[in-house]
């Protein structure tokens, strides 16, 4: 690989990541009012609301406001939010476990089940197997994911009380760290299994797309020619198509994040979604500015990662931009 | 063409799409209007429960109830009486007389059972529903007077059953609203996906046959959006822009784009450099006339299913921007109606009736689009098609 | 069609809500004086955001105190419920339709009185909350001691409002639209609600709002929007109509804030925009009367001539309805306040005396622990059973009554410079810290001047008048203030009280974080002199409370 291609990328990224860092700071102030002029409350008088600006530091120039929030942004101390007055990234940091343990366990059940679907699908075409899995896949994929959640926390929550209805831990809390661990495990398997179930149908349908065209190359039908055994064949063909989806699974890690929002508000979760829905939605700008941020950082990275990773197998993309 | 047409998926599409068209014909142009109880359920499920509404006009000599049903929901009594001293309105149970209003003169009554005032003057708990005493078994009630001159009034019972789908936490009608909502998800997904990809196609037009300077800024811009986590940028532009139909429009569209835009591009890329476009430079043809009589055509199918398979992802995306209550409430849209059951309390309501329609009605379009999608796609790419 | 509203009237006046304790009736009156308490041990806080959860947590006996229940069908349900018992209490929350009295057409008190006679109250609280609220006609909610006696009342008469308008000259067009008596037909107007996300009823109360006030000729459009842009809207007074809630204090000096002329600045709460000489002076009055007397006489005359012009509509108050589990006795609830109070978590015990820790909810997380910064409901649902105040409220009569002071007094001192208000308090004998040291006045006076040094926000206003404090005899406050209010009592008194040792060791009051062991930027611990100390949190799960091992109102061993 050139390295030459590589720092252009790299740079790319910076760009994408500074225009984000822009494009938070002017959004968020475009929104009408601020999180002081929200207070209603007759002992708060018009001096007293100055006084919270003045701390807050909305008081100060736009410009310097600017400059403070790209200073923090930068050295990744994000300064106190508005709403809780505390530092933002230790309330981060204690809701990200959750939101990785969500996405890392759904991403990677949905994306094992999916991509064996897939190659079912594929080397099975013609059959039931095919139809039914692409069936399957495309009337899980186009349930709404809080439809799907609703559905089964009314299901295995209430009527039929299996699971639990909210939270990560029992009370009174489970003693020793295996029962704890079962504990949690308990309580994030309805989310897990609703997430997985709307995304496994993506995953298959890609990748029998993608294994239908691999096994229908030319250097595939050759090795069938010679007699090789199907297995080794199917082998051969899922190598090739490896890098598309090492690409995509990389890919789909910002709108995993993304999606949490909506299951975390569903599920009742201490995660990294509803912190941000809460810190939009008061015009917690600290919060809000961080949270994007980080987001905008994975997703940079995540893509940066897919078109390395691309771009190690298959030198074409180097010259020519990532192809989808 | 024609077998496009044949497709179940096109003709349940039609179907549907007629059902919104024809929207106020077919359940009136009063969606909001409060029809019954809140909760109460379709009408065919569990029918040995008291349905719908009956109405009693009360006149100065009172009125016989025969009851062998469960307590209505809501108990009514409006209308006007007319007393010379002092009118007495009572409701004989087969338990226990309640003198429900003492007036004098001549007076409009409107006495509702839900009223703390009602539960209080008749002594009965302030907390739960008045009705379950006012009936509580099956037997002969009446509604009478004493001392009244003149009565006109109307006694209302809502039973816990009413209309097709049953009602919301509102007592509105379930099915009426579901039926507005196809309107909003058709026109959301349909006109976001169409902008989007018109938007998505002219500039990964440009962007591919252009190349140079113009090609790296478009892509950038594309590489920005994607950065953005979708949601909360929405939530973001819907309070700066507003959150009516055509905002919303707006603003799905704009970050929809990018996926087109991406692949447009690589086809133009694949094309550009292709001998047969090649040697149309080569006769000398305008860029422009490349352009627009080569490269689109070329790009058409892939647009199709593009605009296909966007659909879903639109109408999706409005769902949960109304789910997570950040839509016009006067909108009704699936998306909302799904927000209003998760947080007015279907669930603890054990209200089903609000749930599956809109979200099985969100399914079926999505699965609708996907399957034409699918159908495109394997035009453009034959070795899709299954076997 | 119109209805007269008899029946209702003649109700309303006579609804004293005098035995409001729901389906229990069970709770005989305590004598607060002799409480001993707490009984419990530990306090388990449980956070459940989602309602649903929340419900049917009640329900199988995981919670056993759920406070503020608004879904009537909640409600309707947890009344069935065996295990359960169910509290109301009229509540500090009311609700308003806010109009603008600057500018065309509302600037006319007869259209605003008439718009105040055509919403129908008794339909909006059947219909959107199944009857747990009630309708009112005041700018203070009913429970408070100041409101007046009718403030329950629906003036809903839309024949009489009709009639008004015709006497004062409005005529209405071919299309049933409202003309002023100039013969100009009344815009179009926009009735702004805040989104579900905040306010998930508010967008459905301003349809019925909208159609009653249409039926008698307004011409009423609703317009959703985010809240924070409503507020940027209203504080230009650029709006015509919003709907808008608050939780209003028991005392009438809110009325100021909300409607004398000197608050229609930026950030001021005059929101109605509302200016009237006679309304300024009798809030004025109220705002300095030197004392409960005349308090009171100015809060009434305040009230009437608010009644008179109208700038706003009082639409409703909300009942507040909590849920107790039957596994416990003592519970105390009085028509002011529902079951979730301090004094039953001092009185209550398991029924079958086998003692355990009693499960309360807490509804959202509380995220910040520090008294100065801490700003929600929730934070203060924990913090207020760790820090005590001079005085606290008898949930009787909702009147002051002793808290760390035994006893206070409101005197006028006359001074070169006129006159100022002092406040004595004496504090109870015997106080101490949770951490067993004990209280003196000298932590009282450094919690204020702590207060005061730092500007902290959320107590600004109570502090800003304070000219000195002094202490004498380690249990006296003397606090001069400058000029004369009543008010000054309640400022005062409400302030929290960290002791003194705390407070000096704190490095940066903003940062300060009393649950972080490293005490990074202040001492670790809550230590206060409430029923309750910290014992743990865990964010997003539980939080935990142990009972105060020096509490000043534990029983005797």
């Amino acid at each position: 690989m050139s390295s030459k291609w590589l720092a252009k990328r790299i740079l790319a990224s910076f760009i994408v990541l500074a225009a984000v860092l822009v494009l938070n700071f002017i959004l968020f102030r475009m929104m009408p009012g601020d999180a002081v002029s929200t207070i209603i409350d007759p002992s708060f008088s018009p001096e007293a609301k100055e006084n919270l600006r003045r701390i807050y530091g909305l008081d100060k120039p736009l410009f310097e406001q600017f400059l403070i929030y790209v200073r923090e942004m930068l050295t990744f101390s994000f300064g106190l939010s508005f709403l809780s007055r505390k530092p933002v990234w230790d309330e981060l940091a204690s809701r990200l476990p959750v939101t990785l343990a969500l996405a890392s366990a759904s991403m990677t059940i949905s994306a094992l089940l999916g991509t064996w679907l897939g190659i079912k699908a594929a080397i099975n075409r013609g059959h039931f197997a095919e139809k039914l899995v692409l069936r399957a896949s495309a009337v899980t994929s186009s349930f709404p994911s809080f439809f799907v959640q609703l559905i089964l926390l009314m299901l295995f929550a209430h009527t039929f009380p299996i699971f639990p209805l909210r939270g990560t831990l029992s009370f009174p809390q489970p003693q020793g760290t295996i029962n704890i661990f079962i504990d949690y495990v308990w309580h994030l398997a309805l989310p897990v299994i609703s997430l997985s179930l709307i995304s496994f149908g993506g995953w298959a349908l890609y990748v029998r797309n993608l294994m239908v065209r691999a096994l229908s190359e030319d250097f595939i039908t050759m090795a069938r020619a010679r007699g090789l055994p199907p297995n080794r064949v199917n082998l051969h063909a899922f190598r090739t198509i490896l890098p598309p989806i090492v690409t995509i699974l990389l890919m789909s890690v910002p709108g995993l994040v993304s999606g949490a929002v909506i299951t975390e508000s569903v599920f009742s979760l201490h995660g990294v979604g509803t912190f941000l829905l809460d810190a939009v939605s008061s015009a917690d700008y600290p919060a809000a500015g961080a949270a994007f941020y980080l987001l905008a950082l994975i997703t940079v990275t995540s893509n940066l990662l897919a078109d390395i990773a691309y771009g190690l197998v298959d030198p074409r993309v180097r010259i020519e931009g990532r192809g989808e | 063409m024609k077998q496009l047409f044949c497709r179940t998926s096109t003709i349940t599409f039609i179907i549907i799409a007629l059902l919104g068209v024809f929207a106020p014909v077919i359940v009136g142009d009063t969606p909001h209007d409060i029809v019954g109880a809140p909760f109460s359920r379709p009408i065919w499920w569990k029918t040995s429960t008291l349905s719908s509404t009956h109405f009693y006009n009360v006149a100065e000599n009172g009125i016989q109830i025969n009851w062998d049903k469960n307590a209505p929901d809501i108990f009514n009594l409006t209308g006007k009486i007319t007393a010379d001293k002092i009118a007495r309105i009572i409701w004989r149970t087969p338990q226990k007389d309640y003198i429900i209003a003492e007036v004098t003169g001549e007076t409009w009554l409107n006495i509702d059972g839900r009223d703390m005032i009602f539960k209080q003057s008749l002594d009965l708990p302030l907390v739960g529903k008045s009705t379950e005493y006012l009936f509580p078994c099956s037997g002969s009630y009446s509604l009478s007077f004493s001392g009244a001159k003149s009565a006109d009034l109307r006694l209302s019972l809502y039973g816990a059953r009413n209309g097709l789908l049953g009602t919301d936490q509102r007592g509105r009608d379930v099915f009426a609203m579901f039926i507005y909502g196809i309107r909003t998800s058709l026109i959301v997904g349909i006109a976001a996906t169409l902008i989007a990809s018109l938007l998505g196609m002219t500039l990964g037009l440009v962007s591919g046959y252009a190349g140079g300077l113009c090609d790296t800024i478009i892509m950038r811009i594309v590489d920005i959006l994607l950065s953005i986590p979708t949601l909360p940028i929405m939530m973001v532009l819907a309070g700066i822009w507003g959150k009516g139909l055509w905002q919303l429009v707006l603003i799905l569209s704009v970050f929809s784009w990018m996926g087109t835009a991406r692949s447009v591009r690589s086809l133009v890329l694949t094309l550009r450099e292709s001998p047969w476009v090649e040697s149309l430079r080569a006769l000398g043809a305008k860029r422009r006339y490349i352009l627009l009589h080569h490269l689109v055509p070329e790009t058409a199918p892939l647009l199709l299913a593009n605009i296909a398979l966007g659909v879903p992802g639109a109408i999706l995306a409005e769902a949960g921007v109304a789910f997570l209550g950040l839509s016009d409430p006067r909108l009704i849209s699936w998306g909302r109606m799904l927000h209003e059951a998760h947080s007015f309390g279907a669930f603890t309501q054990g209200a089903w009736w609000l749930l599956l329609p809109p979200g099985i009605g969100i399914v079926t379009i999505c699965l609708i689009f996907m399957d034409l999608g699918k159908y495109l796609e394997e035009i453009i790419d034959p070795r899709l098609r299954a076997k | 069609m119109s209805y007269k509203h008899i029946f209702s009237v003649f109700f309303a006046a006579t609804l004293m809500f005098t035995a409001l304790c729901g389906t229990s009736g069970a709770s005989s009156r305590i004598d607060i004086e002799h409480v001993r308490g707490p009984k419990i041990n530990e306090l388990s806080m449980i956070i459940i955001s989602n309602p649903d959860a929340q419900i049917l947590a009640a329900e199988a006996g995981d919670i056993d105190i759920l406070s503020d229940i608004t879904r009537p069908t909640d409600i309707n349900r947890i009344a069935h419920n065996k295990n359960l018992t169910l509290t109301l209490a009229r509540g500090m929350h009311a609700f308003f339709l806010l109009l603008n009295n600057k500018v065309f057409p509302w600037n006319d008190a007869v259209l605003r009185k008439a718009a105040a006679m055509s919403v129908d109250r008794s339909g909006i609280v059947r219909m959107i909350f199944g009857g747990y609220c009630e309708p009112i006609n005041s700018w203070l909610p009913p429970v408070s001691p100041w409101a007046p006696s009718n403030s329950a009342q629906d003036i809903y008469d839309p024949k009489a409002a009709r009639a008004l308008l015709k006497k004062h000259g409005y005529s209405w067009n071919m299309s049933g639209v409202l003309t002023a008596p100039n013969g100009k037909p009344l815009p179009v107007m926009k009735l702004l609600t805040p989104l579900a996300r905040v306010a998930p009823t508010t967008a459905e109360l301003a349809e019925l709002i909208a159609d009653s006030l249409s039926s008698v000729g307004f011409p009423v459009q609703t317009e959703p929007m985010d809240f924070s842009a409503m507020i940027s809207v209203i504080d230009r007074k650029d709006y015509s109509m919003a709907l808008m809630a608050w939780s209003m204090g028991r005392d009438p000096d809110s009325l100021y804030s909300f409607y004398h002329s000197d608050m229609d600045v930026d950030g001021g709460y005059n929101m109605t925009g509302v200016h009237d000489k006679r309304l300024d002076r009798e809030l004025y009055s109220l705002r300095h009367a030197p004392d409960k007397k005349s308090a009171a006489k100015y809060a009434a005359t305040s009230q009437k001539l608010l009644a008179e012009i109208i700038p706003s509509v009082p639409i409703y108050s909300r009942f507040s309805v909590s849920a107790v589990s039957k596994k416990w006795k003592n519970i105390f609830t009085t028509d002011k306040i529902t079951a979730d109070n301090i004094w039953t978590l001092l009185c209550a015990e398991p029924k079958d005396g086998k003692m355990r820790p009693m499960r309360m909810l807490l509804a959202e997380e509380p995220r910040n622990l520090n008294p100065f910064s801490a700003s929600t409901a929730y934070s203060w649902q924990v913090l207020g059973m760790i820090y005590e105040t001079l005085l606290s409220t008898n949930p009787y009569t909702l009147e002051n009554m002793h808290g760390l002071a035994k006893t206070w007094k409101v005197s006028t001192k006359n001074t070169t410079s006129g006159q100022c208000t002092e406040l004595d308090f004496t504090l109870q004998s015997g106080i101490k810290w949770n951490d067993g040291s004990p209280l003196t006045a000298a932590d009282v006076k450094a919690s204020m001047d702590f207060i005061r040094k730092n500007k902290i926000p959320r107590f600004f206003d109570s502090v800003k008048n304070i000219a000195y404090i002094t202490t004498s005899d380690n249990n006296k406050i003397h606090v001069v203030m400058n000029g004369v209010s009543y008010w000054y009592l309640d400022n005062i008194a409400g302030l929290p009280i960290l002791p003194k040792k705390v407070l000096d060791a704190i490095k940066d009051w903003q940062r300060w974080d009393p649950l972080d062991r490293a005490g990074t930027f202040g001492p670790y611990g809550l230590v206060g002199t409430g029923p309750f100390a910290f014992k743990s949190y865990r964010p997003g799960e539980f939080l935990l409370m142990k009972k105060n091992k020096f509490y000043r109102l534990l029983e005797a061993k």
